[in-house]
């Protein structure tokens, strides 16, 4: 008997469904179904152990105060986190599109520059980020950023 | 296997199944926006204004959506549209990252794909009534498959990430650091101890991946289904109240109603009419009975409530309300509802919100304990007489 069009449309949905998750794969990042989508909980990142450190300087290398948002606004305390207990809390609003301790250490990076655009245009100020994350068996990620103020 | 788009069923789990994805995604929505919104706003900082407004819009817009579609207004469109906005808000700004909203974005297209014609509000009120003509056995088939992908999925997932694999690793994060931390629930309080050491995690590792390669296997065999919908339901309530997944928790949970019967009258609950309890019960579970599984036989010499199944399972007493609780899908609508609806950050006399929904499921817990529920049945009975 051949199956009606119906059916196929059904198996083509099963089928389907699978490409959201190996879309959202990054190639060469192993295991495979780690990146970014699980029908596993916590099949992604466990960034409990990651810290950093925030360096703001005037262009004379004189320290600054890195200006801050409202206290409620989502960003502030992933501006303000220093121990891996405050970055866990407040990596929340990262974790959706981060996979690895890799990818939050990007995603935070992303973050910072478009934060830095905000705050300081002219590019006055030089700011640099030091992530360390010493997650369970993922390998130790550190990493330094370092986005200088204009000549 | 018959082509479930030619086979003709009872059509009360399809439309029971659409008011329970219209429901969840309605209070789901409402749930995850609070969260969305933190993710949206720091996600916009620095872009080009439209991207800090196109993901909000695009939230507002399916929350009304959504509340058209449980509404039954034009269901197949409403529906269709409110997985676009699904798709468009997954798409625009990846905050979706976590499978909840995809299972809700699978359960509205299979539901909204083939809405059923008769979905009114108003036959749900009316307990189910009149009963409606059958249709196509797609959307409960559907469910049915979802459900197994989603549990091999899991357990693709748990073979294949070093993390799991038996090690326990993400068991033992969750109970040392990440619940203590950010779940100010209670049920890791006496769980940490068995579970925040290797060995404990690991065997629970092992445990849940066994469970969700046993649970699929059973549903898909009518004589191992009983068992297995029951191993379901607590290992999704062992998470939620531990982990709290949420929407997904009540999303799985409705799913495994597509595997059970409808419309098949299957236990005769026998009552006393000149009972005022009696009465009051049958009235109320009557109208909750969406998917027709008892029938009422009036016995002016019954002593007692008794429920008989076409198989010769006979139960008696208290253990007829626990019965009628598990058979109405409405009990996980009102759970579902009461998590889902209170904000993540709502205390009460300085309680979190999760240590509230532990505490109210220790309580329905106690009608599990024996004597304690018989106890008040008893009561009530001789109250009333």
């Amino acid at each position: 008997m051949r199956p009606s069009p119906q059916a196929i449309f059904a198996v083509l949905y099963l089928l389907v469904q699978f490409t959201v998750p190996f879309a959202r794969m990054h190639p060469g990042v192993s295991p495979p179904f780690a990146p970014r989508f699980s029908w596993s909980m916590f099949a992604g990142p466990l960034t409990a152990h990651c810290a950093q450190r925030l360096v703001y300087t005037h262009r004379d290398g004189s320290p600054a105060t890195l200006p801050l948002p409202a206290t409620d606004h989502p960003a502030y305390a992933l501006l303000v986190a220093r121990t891996p207990g405050d970055f866990a809390r407040a990596s929340q609003v990262l974790i959706p599109y981060a996979s690895s301790d890799e990818a939050v250490a990007d995603a935070v990076g992303d973050f910072l520059r478009r934060y830095r655009t905000v705050v300081d245009p002219a590019r006055n100020h030089t700011l640099v980020s030091t992530l360390d994350c010493k997650s369970p068996i993922a390998p130790t990620v550190h990493r330094v950023l370092h986005l200088e103020a204009a000549p | 296997m018959r082509d479930p788009f030619v086979r003709r069923v009872d059509s009360r789990t399809q439309l029971t199944l659409q008011f329970g994805a219209a429901w969840l995604m309605v209070v789901g929505i409402a749930h995850a926006s609070d969260d969305w919104n933190r993710v949206f706003t720091v996600w916009a900082l620095g872009r080009p204004r439209f991207f800090g407004l196109a993901p909000k819009a695009l939230t507002v817009t399916l929350g009304a959506t959504a509340v058209l579609y449980f509404l039954g207004v034009h269901p197949r469109w409403t529906g269709l549209v409110a997985c676009g906005l699904l798709a468009g808000i997954y798409a625009l700004v990846p905050a979706t990252y976590h499978n909840n909203t995809y299972v809700l974005f699978l359960f509205v297209l299979v539901t909204a794909a083939w809405a059923h014609a008769e979905y009114t509000l108003g036959w749900f009120a009316r307990g189910g009534s009149p009963a409606p003509g059958d249709a196509p056995a797609v959307v409960p088939w559907l469910v049915r498959a979802q459900l197994l992908v989603i549990y091999l999925g899991s357990v693709l997932v748990k073979l294949c990430h070093p993390w799991w694999r038996g090690t326990g690793q993400v068991i033992l994060w969750s109970a040392n650091e990440h619940v203590p931390q950010d779940i100010p629930g209670w049920w890791n309080i006496p769980l940490r101890p068995l579970l925040g050491n290797p060995h404990g995690a690991a065997f629970a590792d092992t445990l849940v991946t066994a469970a969700e390669v046993l649970i699929p296997l059973g549903l898909l065999t009518s004589r191992r289904r009983r068992l297995a919908l029951g191993a379901a339901v607590c290992l999704h309530t062992f998470m939620q109240e531990w982990l709290f997944p949420q929407l997904f928790t009540f999303l799985m949970l409705l799913g495994l109603y597509a595997y059970v019967p409808s419309g098949d009258h299957g236990w005769t609950v026998t009552y006393d009419p000149a009972h005022p309890l009696d009465r009051t019960l049958v009235r109320l579970f009557d109208r909750l009975d969406w998917l027709a599984r008892t029938r009422w036989i009036p016995n002016v010499s019954a002593r007692d409530l008794t429920a008989v199944h076409t198989d010769g399972t006979l139960v008696t007493g208290a253990s007829v309300l626990r019965l009628l609780a598990v058979l109405t899908p409405v009990t996980l609508f009102v759970w579902a509802t009461l998590s889902l609806a209170a904000g993540g950050t709502l205390t009460l006399f300085t309680l979190p919100r999760p240590a509230l929904e532990n505490m109210a499921l220790l309580v329905v817990a106690l009608a599990y304990v024996p004597g304690v529920l018989d106890g008040v049945y008893r009561a009530a009975r001789r109250r009333m007489e």
